[in-house]
């Protein structure tokens, strides 16, 4: 089981970066080479300035997809959005 | 001695480490006694190795032998010797098997038919000549034993066995063996006085290690998802004392045992992005400290007592880092158990004559959760297509159990009944996990968890009659059930069988018989545990025995006919429904010098 922490924020201006607080985020975890997931995931919650943690069960070493969605105030800001891992 | 096979899949028990040629004796105990040496319900299987007999009538002895099997063109050859002085004795004794793919019985052009490809639902596939793929295997193993007589009383004993398999197939897995290897070592210290109140005390040092690698490499691609390799280690370290103390109408036996036993077992999977590592077993240990009492009371000449207990403190837990860590995928709490458990029994012989004897137990068993039921990760069961993971807080599987049987002996007459009943709380089983996907597409994963209740009762009848001088007939019955309390039939559970036996034995030099197995089906099956029907079936064996005597040697030779009907059947323990071997035509010729 592993710690994980995203952080959020938002694209005013390309100078201007706010942190975006009381999102609600799911993460789901696959394993694109094997098709399979895991169990016991927990979706990152909102701690401060932006940052969210939650955790997210790596079984085994290889190559890994968290596939985020995150929404607020009745809207959905990001649909699975990617990120792939390797180690 | 404990040893633990290193193999997540079942594919080595310890008993393949063990020859024949090893062994004085085997002895199976049912539920929990002395010799049991463990805290367990159904019972053990203790394995006596040969020892070495110092002052023997000949210096020098010895014999050496080989073998043939028609059916996987099997060969072995073996020999043993033994060296033996007034004070010192020496025996080794060795044995070299290889088998290629064997034939199972039926017709060979339906077996062609129905299993020259492989699917996973059928598991197996056979050759043009009907042949089990990937069922061959060879391996050879080796035993010394060395007594020293230190005086009148007191032996010193030491045992090795090196036991090591290469290229075993395993047609019911969809992966081989490359090599299982075995050191079993001990050191044995005895001291025996007759007629005194502390007749013997023996101590014993042993150690073991098993190391056992998994081999996809040779199995077609239809097969194999990808690539893997699992390799495992298993190690036991420990030591028992016991003594045997005489008393007036009471004999007493205590025995104390440490042993720590530790496991590794890996998979790293070769996928199109690269390696994929993980723990199925995250290296998990089990220390034990275990007391047997025993207590043999003569009361009168109908009546004997024998009492005993066993207190075990078992401490399972995670010894490394990397282990730990795998764990947490499965299990956040901590994965450490400490398990304090105690069986007791109480056992009454009654000699009502001198044909007959009646025998009553009681026991109270309990044993631990595995260290595969407590930390697997992911480890599939082919049997119902599941991945399991383990469960650091199973409870202690218990159950009651009540035993009782009618024994007579006369002269040409033998015969026994017995019944058995095991009602059990906590029963030890796999429960699907809804939602968690499996990692190699397998049906679902189950997790080990405790159902509140389950029964298993059966029972016994042998009859052996000697009708004429050298001829007997024996008959052994055997039937069990076994439910849960949420009525589904449990796993595992052998149908009626019936082994009837004809034998004749003219004097010393001859030994014919005739044997026919039969094992009713076995209907009593629940999907909750992932088993089907297995249908009847009958299997006629026979056979002689001839033995030459020379001036200075004996020879033996054998000649078995085993299914010699040639029958398609299996078990219903059978993994996966795989068939046994058909006609078979075993040859064996020992010289002993």
């Amino acid at each position: 089981m592993n710690d994980l922490e995203v952080g959020i924020y938002k694209k005013n201006t390309m100078m201007d970066y706010p942190a975006v607080d009381g999102m609600n985020v799911t993460v789901e975890p696959t394993m694109p080479s094997m098709g399979h997931g895991s169990p016991n995931n927990v979706n990152p919650v909102f701690t401060t300035k932006g940052h969210y943690k939650g955790k997210v069960n790596f079984t085994m070493t290889g190559d890994w997809r968290l596939d985020f969605t995150i929404s607020g105030d009745g809207s959905t800001f990001a649909n699975h959005a990617i990120i792939d891992v390797l180690f | 001695m404990k040893v633990f096979g290193a193999c997540t899949d079942r594919m080595d028990p310890s008993t393949s480490y063990i020859e024949p040629n090893n062994l004085q004796s085997i002895k199976l105990n049912n539920g929990p006694g002395f010799e049991v040496g463990a805290a367990t319900i159904g019972g053990s299987l203790n394995f006596t190795l040969k020892e070495p007999e110092v002052n023997a009538a000949k210096m020098l002895e010895g014999y050496a032998g080989t073998g043939f099997e028609s059916n996987a063109t099997a060969k072995q050859i073996l020999g043993g010797i033994q060296y033996s002085r007034k004070r010192i004795a020496f025996t080794a004794n060795a044995i070299y098997k290889k088998a290629e793919n064997y034939t199972p019985g039926g017709n060979k052009n339906d077996l062609r038919n129905s299993f020259s490809n492989w699917t996973k639902e059928k598991g197996f596939s056979v050759d043009e000549n009907a042949r089990v793929r990937f069922s061959q295997y060879e391996k050879w193993n080796a035993g010394f034993g060395l007594k020293l007589l230190l005086n009148e009383n007191n032996t010193l004993l030491s045992n090795l066995i090196i036991d090591r398999a290469n290229n075993i197939g395993y047609p019911a897995l969809t992966m081989d063996v490359a090599f299982a290897n075995a050191g079993i070592a001990s050191v044995n210290y005895k001291y025996f006085k007759a007629n005194r109140k502390v007749q013997s005390i023996e101590s014993s040092l042993y150690f073991n290690r098993v190391n056992h690698a998994m081999d996809d490499t040779k199995r077609p691609a239809e097969q194999i998802i990808m690539h893997m390799d699992m390799p495992g280690y298993s190690w036991t370290a420990g030591h028992f004392t016991k003594t045997s103390i005489q008393l007036p109408h009471q004999n007493l036996q205590f025995k104390i045992e440490n042993y720590l036993n530790r496991w590794h077992a890996e998979m790293t999977m070769y996928g199109s992005s690269g390696a994929m590592f993980m723990l199925t077993i995250p290296d998990a240990q089990r220390w034990v400290t275990g007391l047997d009492v025993a207590d043999k009371i003569h009361l009168n000449n109908v009546m004997s007592l024998v009492a005993g207990t066993r207190l075990e403190v078992n401490l399972s837990s995670v010894f490394s880092d990397a282990g730990k860590n795998q764990l947490t995928g499965i299990y956040s709490g901590n994965p450490n158990r400490n398990n304090f458990l105690w069986n007791a029994y109480l056992q009454g012989i009654f000699d009502l004559s001198q044909q007959w004897q009646a025998t009553l137990k009681f026991a109270k068993a309990s044993r631990p959760a595995t260290l595969k039921e407590l930390y697997s990760v992911y480890l599939l069961n082919r049997v119902d297509d599941h991945e399991y993971i383990g469960n650091p807080s199973l409870e202690n599987e218990a159950a009651l159990n009540f035993d009782a049987s009618v024994n007579y002996k006369s002269a040409g007459v033998v015969a026994s009944v017995k019944g058995f009943s095991y009602l059990f709380k906590n029963y030890i089983a796999g429960t699907v996990v809804p939602g968690v996907t499996p990692t190699m597409g397998a049906t679902g994963v189950k997790q080990y968890s405790n159902i509140s209740g389950a029964r298993i009762s059966g029972g016994e009848a042998f009859l052996q009659i000697n009708p004429f001088r050298d001829i007997s007939v024996s008959s052994v019955n055997t039937y069990q059930s076994g439910i849960d309390n949420n009525k589904n039939h449990l796993p595992m559970i052998s149908p009626f069988h019936s082994t009837n036996k004809i034998e004749w034995a003219p004097g010393d030099n001859w030994n014919v018989f005739a044997e026919s197995v039969y094992a009713a089906a076995q209907n009593n099956v629940s999907p909750f545990y992932g088993e089907k029907p297995t249908p009847a079936f009958n299997v006629m064996n026979a056979g002689f025995v001839k033995a030459f005597q020379l001036p200075k040697q004996r020879i033996v030779a054998s000649l078995t006919g085993l299914n010699i009907f040639n029958q398609y059947y299996y078990e219903h323990t059978d993994v996966i429904k795989l068939p046994r071997q058909g006609m078979n035509f075993v040859v064996h010729i020992t010289i002993y010098f």
